[in-house]
């Protein structure tokens, strides 16, 4: 593969990392829960969308469809039906509940993935006509471009929506402090709702996107949700768009660091990363700390 | 030791009945019963874990109430929304971080502005706000984090006032901040009280306190146990017992002793 080659499909993977970690991290950081669930979602609309249009003949915009909606439903179904529950808890068991919920519904999507639409392990379809333009003697496959492009306007709707909108205010006054947001008279379950749609909506049409360019399988939300995890802890209290560069540079050094050392070790290369760097901020703190000098005393 | 008179027949704006409120099993306040009148300024005082802050949370809709009656501007409000409280009249300003650190200044006040009546409503509480603090109005597109302590209290009020309430619940106002900025405050709530807005005020800076008011309910364990006018109050040297014993001498006179005391705080 040319370097060219990597680099296009490194932005590539990239940006949809980046569109696929601000639904993540908007639901992390408004509502608190941390939806393990969120990459089965991603991969439940793209299964469902391929195995529809390969296996019963859907069309391919009534497999989009079908695959976006049950994607979106599902997400805000969990919240609705599922972690709401674990609400009237205490916080500290309401983080453990959702956490373990989430990877209960990860169990289940999945096996019932496999179970029933076991037709085979991958499913495609072809929601992006394959021609390839062309860039002097670089070559980009048009579903790249739309996926980027799908990727970045998604973003960018969201970053607009979070910060100029009173509804996406209210997402981050709940976020900042939700008992404050109570007594302004904020329906904080109605925005968790909110940030679950919008959340949901961005994983939904990754998944079908993401079968359209390669190929969907019932696992494929495993790795994504690895990579959403890392971009959001890498930005912390970044908003979309810090999020969607973050993806975007993870893509790039995922993708020429799999060229170079092979793509096997991309996901290692990923989590190395992570641990080096959760190792080493206490010690970034330590040496912060230590630089400021005591006032001397006379 | 005189008892409290039974409630007047005339309806008062808030009127709580025998309210009983808590966490999990422990009970935090009980049998309180307390009103305020249109226009009108109380005060609660109590030691710490007294259960002001719980009685104010439970008025607003925030803490569930048990037992008792909740009755606001000729209403029911047990258990109300606070959406619900809002549309009605009433506001309440947290003890501490009452601002949305993250969002600017002008974005906290639109957070509040979405809640108020009408756009005419707001227009006019923005204006007034514009008015009574214009330092805020200075630093609207900074994050309200970077504001001084008193300064983030004036924005907190004013994001309250934009929903014109009648009845303003403030949780110890004066928390973490500086003398200076505590004559400032109360100023200023001395002026919305001269406006027509009746507080109930729970604080521990009593002189201050007994500035702004004009009656004042002493809890003690999750019990009322007094009241009385703040003028009375005001003649004393010294406080220490309405927060700290529950025995209460003014002057050789007697604090209004409510019926029950301080009891057993079980569920």
């Amino acid at each position: 593969m040319s370097w060219s080659a990597v680099l296009v499909s490194g932005l590539t993977s990239g940006s949809m990392y980046g569109l696929f970690a601000t639904g993540f991290g908007l639901i992390f950081s408004v509502t608190g829960r941390f939806h393990y669930a969120y990459g089965a979602y991603f991969a439940l609309a793209g299964v469902l969308a391929g195995w529809g249009n390969q296996y019963e003949g859907w069309n391919v915009w009534v497999a989009t469809a079908i695959g976006v909606i049950v994607g979106f439903a599902a997400g805000v179904l969990t919240e609705v039906l599922v972690y709401r529950s674990f609400d009237k808890r205490s916080s500290a068991f309401s983080l453990l509940g959702v956490f373990i919920a989430s990877l209960g519904i990860v169990i289940a999507v999945e096996a019932a993935m496999q179970l029933w639409l076991a037709a085979a392990p991958t499913y495609t379809m072809e929601l992006v006509p394959y021609t390839v333009w062309h860039l002097g003697s670089v070559g980009i496959p048009e579903v790249d471009v739309v996926v980027a492009g799908v990727s970045w306007i998604g973003i960018i709707v969201l970053s607009l929506f979070v910060g100029h909108t009173t509804t996406g205010r209210k997402m981050r006054a709940v976020a900042a402090n939700r008992y404050l947001a109570t007594t302004f008279g904020i329906n904080v379950n109605r925005i968790f709702v909110i940030t679950f749609a919008l959340g949901s909506l961005a994983a939904a049409i990754l998944g079908v996107l993401y079968t359209s360019q390669y190929a969907a399988s019932s696992t494929m939300g495993d790795n994504a949700i690895v990579f959403a995890f890392v971009i959001v802890f890498l930005a912390r209290s970044g908003g979309p768009l810090m999020w969607g560069l973050i993806g975007l540079i993870l893509g790039v050094g995922v993708s020429l660091g799999g060229q170079v050392i092979g793509q096997v070790w991309e996901q290692p290369l990923v989590f190395g990363v992570l641990f080096v760097l959760i190792v080493s901020l206490p010690f970034v703190q330590w040496f912060r700390e230590t630089r400021v000098r005591p006032a001397r005393v006379l | 030791m005189t008892v409290t008179e039974p409630a007047a027949a005339t309806p008062h704006l808030l009127s709580v009945d025998g309210l009983c409120a808590g966490y999990g099993k422990v009970t935090a306040i009980d049998d309180i019963n307390i009103h305020v009148d249109a226009g009108e300024g109380v005060g609660i005082v109590g030691h710490n874990g007294a259960g002001k802050s719980t009685l104010l949370s439970a008025i607003f809709g925030t803490q569930q109430i048990w037992r008792g009656n909740l009755v606001f501007d000729g209403k029911r409000a047990n258990n109300a929304q606070c959406s619900e409280n809002i549309g009605r009249g009433m506001a309440f300003l947290l003890a501490d971080r009452y601002v949305f650190g993250s969002l600017t200044v002008l974005e906290n006040l639109d957070i509040a502005r979405s809640n108020a009546a009408s756009g005419e409503i707001a227009d006019r509480a923005m204006a007034k706000s514009r008015e009574l603090f214009p330092r805020i109005w200075e630093r609207r597109t900074q994050r309200a984090d970077t504001l001084s302590g008193g300064e983030r209290r004036m924005l907190g009020i004013a994001m309250v006032m934009m929903w014109e309430p009648r009845l303003l619940l403030l949780d110890e106002p004066s928390v973490g901040l500086a003398p200076a900025l505590v004559e400032r405050l109360f100023g200023t709530l001395s002026q919305l009280r001269e406006a027509g807005l009746a507080m109930l005020c729970v604080e521990q800076n009593i002189p201050a306190l007994l500035r702004l008011v004009d009656r004042v309910y002493i809890i003690r364990t999750g019990r009322l146990v007094g009241e009385e006018k703040a003028s009375t109050l005001a003649k004393r040297r010294e406080y220490w017992d309405l927060v700290l014993c529950g025995r209460f001498s003014t002057e050789g006179r007697p604090l209004h002793v409510v019926v029950g005391g301080p009891g057993k705080r079980s569920h």
